[in-house]
Protein backbone atom coordinates (compact mmCIF):
# COMPACT_ATOMS: atom_id res chain seq x y z
CA UNK A 1 0.00 0.00 0.00
CA UNK A 2 2.84 2.32 0.89
CA UNK A 3 4.52 1.45 -2.38
CA UNK A 4 1.35 1.93 -4.44
CA UNK A 5 0.60 5.36 -3.00
CA UNK A 6 4.22 6.42 -3.39
CA UNK A 7 4.11 5.30 -7.04
CA UNK A 8 0.90 7.29 -7.51
CA UNK A 9 2.61 10.40 -6.24
CA UNK A 10 5.64 9.86 -8.44
CA UNK A 11 3.30 9.15 -11.35
CA UNK A 12 1.61 12.53 -11.00
CA UNK A 13 5.01 14.20 -10.80
CA UNK A 14 6.07 12.35 -13.94
CA UNK A 15 2.94 13.60 -15.77
CA UNK A 16 3.91 17.17 -14.98
CA UNK A 17 7.42 16.52 -16.24
CA UNK A 18 6.11 14.92 -19.44
CA UNK A 19 3.87 17.91 -20.13
CA UNK A 20 6.77 20.30 -19.62
CA UNK A 21 8.90 18.33 -22.09
CA UNK A 22 6.05 18.17 -24.60
CA UNK A 23 5.54 21.94 -24.41
CA UNK A 24 9.27 22.39 -24.97
CA UNK A 25 8.99 20.21 -28.10
CA UNK A 26 6.06 22.27 -29.36
CA UNK A 27 8.06 25.43 -28.80
CA UNK A 28 10.94 23.97 -30.75
CA UNK A 29 8.49 22.95 -33.52
CA UNK A 30 7.22 26.52 -33.86
CA UNK A 31 10.77 27.89 -33.81
CA UNK A 32 11.65 25.62 -36.72
CA UNK A 33 8.45 26.64 -38.51
CA UNK A 34 9.38 30.29 -38.12
CA UNK A 35 12.80 29.46 -39.57
CA UNK A 36 11.30 27.66 -42.55
CA UNK A 37 8.99 30.60 -43.26
CA UNK A 38 11.63 33.28 -42.86
CA UNK A 39 14.34 31.38 -44.70
CA UNK A 40 12.46 30.32 -47.83
CA UNK A 41 8.77 31.18 -47.56
CA UNK A 42 8.27 27.43 -47.60
CA UNK A 43 4.71 26.17 -48.22
CA UNK A 44 3.22 24.67 -45.06
CA UNK A 45 3.13 21.04 -46.20
CA UNK A 46 6.80 21.15 -47.15
CA UNK A 47 7.72 22.94 -43.94
CA UNK A 48 5.88 20.40 -41.79
CA UNK A 49 7.53 17.59 -43.73
CA UNK A 50 11.00 19.02 -43.05
CA UNK A 51 10.24 19.71 -39.39
CA UNK A 52 8.83 16.21 -38.84
CA UNK A 53 12.33 14.83 -39.54
CA UNK A 54 13.70 16.93 -36.71
CA UNK A 55 11.22 16.34 -33.90
CA UNK A 56 10.72 13.35 -31.66
CA UNK A 57 7.78 10.96 -31.69
CA UNK A 58 4.85 11.31 -31.28
CA UNK A 59 5.02 14.80 -32.85
CA UNK A 60 6.91 13.37 -35.81
CA UNK A 61 4.05 11.03 -36.67
CA UNK A 62 1.53 13.80 -35.98
CA UNK A 63 3.16 16.15 -38.49
CA UNK A 64 3.63 13.43 -41.10
CA UNK A 65 -0.04 12.47 -40.84
CA UNK A 66 -1.00 16.15 -41.13
CA UNK A 67 1.05 16.47 -44.32
CA UNK A 68 -0.72 13.45 -45.82
CA UNK A 69 -4.13 14.87 -44.92
CA UNK A 70 -3.20 18.28 -46.35
CA UNK A 71 -2.23 16.67 -49.64
CA UNK A 72 -5.54 14.82 -49.81
CA UNK A 73 -7.39 18.17 -49.97
CA UNK A 74 -10.70 16.64 -48.98
CA UNK A 75 -12.53 19.72 -47.77
CA UNK A 76 -10.95 20.06 -44.32
CA UNK A 77 -9.34 23.24 -43.06
CA UNK A 78 -5.99 23.26 -41.26
CA UNK A 79 -7.49 23.32 -37.76
CA UNK A 80 -9.66 20.32 -38.57
CA UNK A 81 -6.72 18.46 -40.10
CA UNK A 82 -4.56 18.98 -37.04
CA UNK A 83 -7.40 18.06 -34.70
CA UNK A 84 -7.88 14.82 -36.59
CA UNK A 85 -4.23 13.78 -36.54
CA UNK A 86 -2.92 15.36 -33.36
CA UNK A 87 -5.67 14.37 -30.98
CA UNK A 88 -4.94 10.74 -31.89
CA UNK A 89 -1.21 10.59 -32.53
CA UNK A 90 -0.03 12.68 -29.56
CA UNK A 91 -2.26 10.97 -27.00
CA UNK A 92 0.74 9.79 -24.95
CA UNK A 93 2.69 13.04 -25.25
CA UNK A 94 1.70 14.33 -21.80
CA UNK A 95 -0.14 17.34 -23.17
CA UNK A 96 -3.48 18.20 -21.65
CA UNK A 97 -6.53 18.24 -23.90
CA UNK A 98 -6.62 22.04 -23.69
CA UNK A 99 -2.97 22.17 -24.84
CA UNK A 100 -3.80 20.08 -27.91
CA UNK A 101 -6.86 22.18 -28.75
CA UNK A 102 -4.86 25.36 -28.37
CA UNK A 103 -2.16 23.97 -30.66
CA UNK A 104 -4.78 23.02 -33.30
CA UNK A 105 -6.23 26.54 -33.12
CA UNK A 106 -2.75 28.02 -33.61
CA UNK A 107 -2.26 25.84 -36.68
CA UNK A 108 -5.67 26.87 -37.99
CA UNK A 109 -4.56 30.50 -38.08
CA UNK A 110 -1.77 29.73 -40.56
CA UNK A 111 -2.11 30.24 -44.32
CA UNK A 112 -3.99 33.52 -44.02
CA UNK A 113 -2.65 36.53 -45.96
CA UNK A 114 1.05 37.07 -46.68
CA UNK A 115 4.40 35.77 -45.41
CA UNK A 116 4.72 38.53 -42.85
CA UNK A 117 1.38 37.45 -41.38
CA UNK A 118 2.55 33.83 -41.14
CA UNK A 119 5.68 34.86 -39.25
CA UNK A 120 3.66 37.08 -36.88
CA UNK A 121 1.17 34.24 -36.31
CA UNK A 122 3.98 31.87 -35.43
CA UNK A 123 5.57 34.46 -33.15
CA UNK A 124 2.25 34.94 -31.37
CA UNK A 125 1.98 31.17 -30.95
CA UNK A 126 5.52 31.11 -29.56
CA UNK A 127 4.64 33.80 -27.02
CA UNK A 128 1.63 31.82 -25.85
CA UNK A 129 3.67 28.63 -25.67
CA UNK A 130 6.41 30.40 -23.74
CA UNK A 131 3.87 31.47 -21.11
CA UNK A 132 2.42 27.96 -20.91
CA UNK A 133 5.89 26.42 -20.67
CA UNK A 134 6.95 28.78 -17.89
CA UNK A 135 3.73 28.04 -15.99
CA UNK A 136 4.20 24.30 -16.51
CA UNK A 137 7.80 24.44 -15.24
CA UNK A 138 6.64 26.36 -12.18
CA UNK A 139 3.87 23.83 -11.57
CA UNK A 140 6.37 20.98 -11.84
CA UNK A 141 8.74 22.67 -9.42
CA UNK A 142 6.10 23.54 -6.83
CA UNK A 143 3.80 20.57 -7.08
CA UNK A 144 6.10 17.79 -8.14
CA UNK A 145 7.71 17.43 -4.77
CA UNK A 146 4.32 17.94 -3.12
CA UNK A 147 2.81 15.02 -5.05
CA UNK A 148 5.71 12.75 -4.08
CA UNK A 149 5.43 13.70 -0.42
CA UNK A 150 1.67 13.32 -0.46
CA UNK A 151 2.01 9.91 -2.04
CA UNK A 152 4.34 8.73 0.71
CA UNK A 153 2.23 10.35 3.46
CA UNK A 154 -0.97 8.84 2.08
CA UNK A 155 0.64 5.46 1.98
CA UNK A 156 1.84 5.76 5.57
CA UNK A 157 -1.55 7.02 6.72
CA UNK A 158 -3.44 4.18 5.06
CA UNK A 159 -0.95 1.66 6.41
CA UNK A 160 -1.43 2.96 9.94
CA UNK A 161 -5.24 2.94 9.52
CA UNK A 162 -5.27 -0.67 8.38
CA UNK A 163 -2.86 -1.72 11.11
CA UNK B 1 -4.95 7.73 -64.02
CA UNK B 2 -2.99 8.55 -60.87
CA UNK B 3 -1.71 11.79 -62.42
CA UNK B 4 -5.29 12.72 -63.32
CA UNK B 5 -6.44 12.13 -59.74
CA UNK B 6 -3.53 14.21 -58.39
CA UNK B 7 -4.47 16.97 -60.81
CA UNK B 8 -8.15 16.92 -59.84
CA UNK B 9 -7.23 17.48 -56.18
CA UNK B 10 -6.53 21.15 -56.89
CA UNK B 11 -10.26 21.75 -57.39
CA UNK B 12 -12.92 22.21 -54.73
CA UNK B 13 -14.75 19.03 -53.71
CA UNK B 14 -17.84 19.95 -55.75
CA UNK B 15 -15.97 20.93 -58.93
CA UNK B 16 -13.71 17.91 -58.57
CA UNK B 17 -16.73 15.63 -58.72
CA UNK B 18 -18.15 17.38 -61.79
CA UNK B 19 -14.85 17.38 -63.68
CA UNK B 20 -14.21 13.75 -62.79
CA UNK B 21 -17.56 12.86 -64.37
CA UNK B 22 -16.62 14.50 -67.68
CA UNK B 23 -16.52 11.73 -70.24
CA UNK B 24 -13.72 13.11 -72.39
CA UNK B 25 -10.15 12.21 -73.31
CA UNK B 26 -8.15 14.09 -70.68
CA UNK B 27 -5.07 14.08 -72.89
CA UNK B 28 -6.82 16.55 -75.20
CA UNK B 29 -8.05 18.79 -72.40
CA UNK B 30 -6.20 22.09 -72.71
CA UNK B 31 -7.86 24.48 -70.28
CA UNK B 32 -10.39 24.61 -67.48
CA UNK B 33 -11.75 28.07 -66.74
CA UNK B 34 -13.43 29.10 -63.52
CA UNK B 35 -15.20 32.44 -63.31
CA UNK B 36 -17.38 33.49 -60.40
CA UNK B 37 -21.10 33.27 -61.29
CA UNK B 38 -20.28 32.13 -64.80
CA UNK B 39 -20.60 28.66 -66.30
CA UNK B 40 -17.73 26.21 -65.92
CA UNK B 41 -15.87 26.19 -69.22
CA UNK B 42 -13.26 23.96 -70.81
CA UNK B 43 -11.11 24.10 -73.91
CA UNK B 44 -10.96 20.62 -75.33
CA UNK B 45 -9.25 19.68 -78.55
CA UNK B 46 -9.20 23.33 -79.59
CA UNK B 47 -12.93 23.89 -78.95
CA UNK B 48 -14.84 25.53 -76.12
CA UNK B 49 -17.44 23.63 -74.14
CA UNK B 50 -19.44 24.26 -71.01
CA UNK B 51 -19.84 21.62 -68.34
CA UNK B 52 -23.20 20.61 -66.93
CA UNK B 53 -23.56 19.68 -63.25
CA UNK B 54 -23.78 16.06 -64.40
CA UNK B 55 -20.33 16.34 -66.00
CA UNK B 56 -21.58 16.24 -69.58
CA UNK B 57 -20.09 18.82 -71.85
CA UNK B 58 -22.25 21.05 -74.01
CA UNK B 59 -21.78 23.96 -76.41
CA UNK B 60 -24.72 25.72 -74.73
CA UNK B 61 -23.61 28.17 -72.03
CA UNK B 62 -27.09 28.24 -70.46
CA UNK B 63 -26.67 24.63 -69.36
CA UNK B 64 -23.26 25.04 -67.77
CA UNK B 65 -22.71 24.71 -64.02
CA UNK B 66 -22.37 28.15 -62.45
CA UNK B 67 -19.17 28.46 -60.44
CA UNK B 68 -19.71 29.96 -56.99
CA UNK B 69 -17.23 32.22 -55.22
CA UNK B 70 -16.71 29.71 -52.40
CA UNK B 71 -15.73 27.04 -54.97
CA UNK B 72 -13.10 29.37 -56.34
CA UNK B 73 -11.78 30.19 -52.88
CA UNK B 74 -11.61 26.53 -51.94
CA UNK B 75 -9.85 25.81 -55.25
CA UNK B 76 -7.26 28.53 -54.59
CA UNK B 77 -6.63 27.07 -51.15
CA UNK B 78 -5.94 23.66 -52.67
CA UNK B 79 -3.87 25.04 -55.53
CA UNK B 80 -1.58 26.71 -53.00
CA UNK B 81 -1.93 23.80 -50.54
CA UNK B 82 -3.01 26.18 -47.76
CA UNK B 83 0.01 28.41 -48.44
CA UNK B 84 -0.91 31.37 -50.65
CA UNK B 85 1.90 33.36 -49.01
CA UNK B 86 4.46 31.02 -50.58
CA UNK B 87 3.39 32.09 -54.06
CA UNK B 88 3.43 35.87 -53.60
CA UNK B 89 5.94 36.45 -56.41
CA UNK B 90 4.06 34.21 -58.81
CA UNK B 91 0.68 35.72 -57.90
CA UNK B 92 2.13 39.17 -58.60
CA UNK B 93 2.94 37.95 -62.13
CA UNK B 94 -0.60 36.67 -62.52
CA UNK B 95 0.07 32.94 -62.63
CA UNK B 96 1.63 30.08 -60.78
CA UNK B 97 2.78 26.65 -61.79
CA UNK B 98 1.83 23.59 -59.82
CA UNK B 99 3.10 20.04 -59.59
CA UNK B 100 2.88 18.47 -63.01
CA UNK B 101 3.79 21.70 -64.79
CA UNK B 102 0.20 22.94 -65.11
CA UNK B 103 -0.06 26.72 -65.26
CA UNK B 104 -2.73 28.45 -63.19
CA UNK B 105 -3.59 31.93 -64.40
CA UNK B 106 -5.43 34.17 -61.93
CA UNK B 107 -7.23 37.48 -62.10
CA UNK B 108 -9.08 39.59 -59.58
CA UNK B 109 -8.54 42.84 -57.74
CA UNK B 110 -4.97 44.12 -57.91
CA UNK B 111 -3.44 45.60 -54.77
CA UNK B 112 -0.84 48.22 -55.62
CA UNK B 113 2.07 49.40 -53.51
CA UNK B 114 3.16 52.66 -55.02
CA UNK B 115 3.52 51.93 -58.71
CA UNK B 116 4.20 48.22 -58.41
CA UNK B 117 1.80 45.33 -58.01
CA UNK B 118 1.79 44.02 -54.46
CA UNK B 119 -0.67 41.18 -54.84
CA UNK B 120 -3.97 39.99 -56.31
CA UNK B 121 -6.92 40.03 -53.95
CA UNK B 122 -10.48 38.67 -54.37
CA UNK B 123 -9.39 36.18 -57.01
CA UNK B 124 -12.49 35.65 -59.16
CA UNK B 125 -11.06 34.15 -62.32
CA UNK B 126 -8.88 31.07 -62.66
CA UNK B 127 -7.53 29.58 -65.86
CA UNK B 128 -6.01 26.13 -65.45
CA UNK B 129 -3.79 25.34 -68.43
CA UNK B 130 -2.97 21.67 -68.48
CA UNK B 131 0.46 20.44 -69.33
CA UNK B 132 0.63 17.17 -71.21
CA UNK B 133 3.72 15.19 -71.91
CA UNK B 134 3.49 13.88 -75.45
CA UNK B 135 6.23 11.33 -75.90
CA UNK B 136 7.36 11.24 -79.48
CA UNK B 137 6.00 14.62 -80.56
CA UNK B 138 9.54 15.70 -81.39
CA UNK B 139 10.18 12.72 -83.70
CA UNK B 140 9.56 14.79 -86.80
CA UNK B 141 11.71 17.73 -85.71
CA UNK B 142 14.74 15.97 -84.25
CA UNK B 143 16.36 14.84 -87.51
CA UNK B 144 16.28 18.43 -88.77
CA UNK B 145 18.12 19.86 -85.76
CA UNK B 146 20.98 17.36 -85.80
CA UNK B 147 23.90 18.14 -88.09
CA UNK B 148 27.14 16.16 -88.23
CA UNK B 149 26.14 14.37 -85.04
CA UNK B 150 25.68 17.63 -83.14
CA UNK B 151 22.59 19.47 -82.04
CA UNK B 152 22.05 22.80 -83.81
CA UNK B 153 21.27 26.00 -81.92
CA UNK B 154 17.50 25.93 -82.33
CA UNK B 155 14.79 28.53 -81.88
CA UNK B 156 11.20 27.28 -81.72
CA UNK B 157 8.79 30.00 -82.85
CA UNK B 158 5.18 29.60 -81.86
CA UNK B 159 2.02 31.54 -81.04
CA UNK B 160 0.42 30.78 -77.64
CA UNK B 161 -1.25 27.39 -77.17
CA UNK B 162 0.57 25.70 -80.03
CA UNK B 163 2.58 23.27 -77.96
CA UNK B 164 6.03 24.82 -78.00
CA UNK B 165 6.77 23.82 -74.40
CA UNK B 166 5.46 20.31 -75.08
CA UNK B 167 7.74 20.06 -78.11
CA UNK B 168 10.70 21.45 -76.19
CA UNK B 169 10.11 18.94 -73.41
CA UNK B 170 10.18 16.00 -75.81
CA UNK B 171 13.25 17.34 -77.61
CA UNK B 172 15.05 17.55 -74.27
CA UNK B 173 14.02 13.99 -73.44
CA UNK B 174 15.11 12.52 -76.75
CA UNK B 175 18.40 14.42 -76.86
CA UNK B 176 19.15 13.34 -73.31
CA UNK B 177 18.23 9.68 -73.77
CA UNK B 178 19.59 9.40 -77.29
CA UNK B 179 17.91 7.86 -80.31
CA UNK B 180 18.95 5.24 -82.86
CA UNK B 181 20.70 7.99 -84.83
CA UNK B 182 21.94 10.21 -81.99
CA UNK B 183 24.06 9.09 -79.05
CA UNK B 184 22.47 11.13 -76.23
CA UNK B 185 24.18 13.86 -74.24
CA UNK B 186 23.95 15.95 -71.06
CA UNK B 187 21.20 18.53 -71.19
CA UNK B 188 20.88 21.41 -68.74
CA UNK B 189 17.40 22.91 -68.34
CA UNK B 190 16.61 26.28 -66.79
CA UNK B 191 12.97 25.83 -65.86
CA UNK B 192 12.05 29.31 -64.67
CA UNK B 193 8.34 28.62 -64.22
CA UNK B 194 8.49 24.85 -63.58
CA UNK B 195 6.59 24.26 -66.81
CA UNK B 196 9.12 22.09 -68.59
CA UNK B 197 9.82 19.59 -65.85
CA UNK B 198 6.81 20.27 -63.59
CA UNK B 199 9.19 19.79 -60.70
CA UNK B 200 8.03 19.06 -57.20
CA UNK B 201 10.54 19.48 -54.38
CA UNK B 202 13.26 19.73 -57.02
CA UNK B 203 12.35 16.49 -58.79
CA UNK B 204 10.94 16.77 -62.34
CA UNK B 205 7.54 15.09 -62.60
CA UNK B 206 7.81 14.92 -66.39
CA UNK B 207 10.29 12.61 -68.08
CA UNK B 208 13.14 14.82 -69.27
CA UNK B 209 15.61 12.03 -69.95
CA UNK B 210 18.38 10.25 -68.11
CA UNK B 211 21.10 12.84 -68.72
CA UNK B 212 19.16 15.97 -67.84
CA UNK B 213 19.86 18.38 -64.99
CA UNK B 214 17.21 20.91 -64.04
CA UNK B 215 17.43 24.28 -62.33
CA UNK B 216 13.87 24.79 -61.13
CA UNK B 217 12.32 28.24 -60.52
CA UNK B 218 15.57 29.92 -61.52
CA UNK B 219 15.79 33.09 -63.65
CA UNK B 220 16.99 32.14 -67.14
CA UNK B 221 20.02 34.43 -67.39
CA UNK B 222 21.52 33.38 -64.04
CA UNK B 223 20.51 29.77 -64.54
CA UNK B 224 22.29 29.39 -67.86
CA UNK B 225 25.56 30.60 -66.41
CA UNK B 226 25.18 28.40 -63.32
CA UNK B 227 24.67 25.33 -65.50
CA UNK B 228 27.67 26.12 -67.68
CA UNK B 229 29.88 26.56 -64.63
CA UNK B 230 28.75 23.53 -62.68
CA UNK B 231 26.98 20.85 -64.74
CA UNK B 232 28.96 20.69 -68.01
CA UNK B 233 25.96 20.55 -70.30
CA UNK B 234 26.34 19.84 -73.99
CA UNK B 235 22.92 21.35 -74.64
CA UNK B 236 21.11 24.04 -72.65
CA UNK B 237 17.34 24.38 -72.92
CA UNK B 238 15.26 27.36 -71.80
CA UNK B 239 11.67 28.32 -72.53
CA UNK B 240 10.39 31.71 -73.74
CA UNK B 241 13.34 34.07 -73.99
CA UNK B 242 11.98 37.49 -73.22
CA UNK B 243 14.48 40.20 -72.35
CA UNK B 244 17.97 41.53 -72.91
CA UNK B 245 19.41 39.69 -69.94
CA UNK B 246 18.34 36.41 -71.55
CA UNK B 247 19.98 37.45 -74.83
CA UNK B 248 23.24 38.38 -73.09
CA UNK B 249 23.27 35.05 -71.29
CA UNK B 250 22.60 33.23 -74.56
CA UNK B 251 25.63 34.88 -76.14
CA UNK B 252 27.80 33.80 -73.21
CA UNK B 253 26.47 30.25 -73.32
CA UNK B 254 27.12 29.92 -77.03
CA UNK B 255 30.67 31.19 -76.61
CA UNK B 256 31.21 28.49 -73.98
CA UNK B 257 30.56 25.84 -76.60
CA UNK B 258 27.11 24.71 -75.44
CA UNK B 259 24.29 24.19 -77.89
CA UNK B 260 21.07 26.06 -77.25
CA UNK B 261 17.42 25.03 -77.49
CA UNK B 262 14.94 27.78 -76.81
CA UNK B 263 11.52 29.13 -77.69
CA UNK B 264 9.97 32.49 -78.42
CA UNK B 265 6.45 33.82 -78.98
CA UNK B 266 5.72 34.59 -82.61
CA UNK B 267 3.63 33.42 -85.53
CA UNK B 268 6.24 33.41 -88.27
CA UNK B 269 9.90 33.79 -89.13
CA UNK B 270 9.23 37.27 -90.53
CA UNK B 271 7.61 38.45 -87.30
CA UNK B 272 10.50 37.19 -85.20
CA UNK B 273 13.06 38.83 -87.50
CA UNK B 274 11.50 42.19 -86.63
CA UNK B 275 11.72 41.71 -82.88
CA UNK B 276 14.41 44.10 -81.61
CA UNK B 277 15.45 41.51 -79.02
CA UNK B 278 16.38 38.90 -81.59
CA UNK B 279 17.50 40.94 -84.57
CA UNK B 280 21.18 40.83 -83.63
CA UNK B 281 21.19 37.08 -83.00
CA UNK B 282 19.37 36.37 -86.28
CA UNK B 283 21.61 38.74 -88.25
CA UNK B 284 24.71 37.07 -86.83
CA UNK B 285 23.23 33.64 -87.67
CA UNK B 286 23.58 32.47 -84.08
CA UNK B 287 20.56 30.20 -84.47
CA UNK B 288 21.11 27.36 -86.89
CA UNK B 289 17.54 26.13 -86.98
CA UNK B 290 14.17 27.89 -86.71
CA UNK B 291 11.15 25.69 -86.10
CA UNK B 292 7.80 27.43 -86.68
CA UNK B 293 4.68 25.86 -85.15
CA UNK B 294 0.98 26.39 -85.66
CA UNK B 295 -2.23 24.66 -84.51
CA UNK B 296 -4.41 24.75 -87.59
CA UNK B 297 -5.14 21.04 -87.60
CA UNK B 298 -3.73 19.97 -84.25
CA UNK B 299 -1.59 21.43 -81.50
CA UNK B 300 2.14 21.25 -82.07
CA UNK B 301 1.97 21.01 -85.82
CA UNK B 302 5.21 21.95 -87.59
CA UNK B 303 4.62 24.61 -90.20
CA UNK B 304 8.15 25.19 -91.39
CA UNK B 305 11.78 24.67 -90.47
CA UNK B 306 14.48 27.11 -91.61
CA UNK B 307 18.25 26.99 -91.46
CA UNK B 308 20.54 29.83 -90.32
CA UNK B 309 20.28 31.58 -93.69
CA UNK B 310 16.48 31.54 -93.60
CA UNK B 311 16.25 28.81 -96.22
CA UNK B 312 13.21 26.56 -95.97
CA UNK B 313 14.39 23.03 -95.21
CA UNK B 314 10.94 21.70 -94.31
CA UNK B 315 7.47 22.94 -95.16
CA UNK B 316 4.17 21.38 -94.11
CA UNK B 317 2.01 21.01 -97.18
CA UNK B 318 -1.27 21.45 -95.18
Amino acid sequence: MLGACTMLGFGKKSELQKRTEALAQLRSLFLMLRGELQHGGTPLAEAFGEISERVQPPFREGLQTAVLLMRQRDGKGLEEIFEECFMQTVKESGLYREDKKRFCRMMGRLGYLDLQMQVKTVELALEELEQEYTAAQEEYRSRGRLYCCMGVMCGLFLTVIFL
Amino acid sequence: MQKKEEFLKIFSIKLRGVIRRMNIDFERLQEIRLRVDRPLMILWNGREFFVRPSGEITPDCEEGLLVEKKELMETMEYISNFSMYAYEDEIRQGFLTIQGGHRIGIAGKIVMEGDRIRSVKHISFINVRLSHQRMGCADQVLPYIIRENEICHTLIISPPKCGKTTLLRDLIRQISNGTPFYHGCTVGVVDERSEIGGSYLGVPQNDLGIRTDVLDCCPKAEGMMMLVRSMSPVVIAVDEIGDYRDINAIESVIHCGCKLLTTVHGSSMEEVQHKPLLQKLIRERVFERYVVLHNRQRIGQIREIFDERGTDIYKNAC
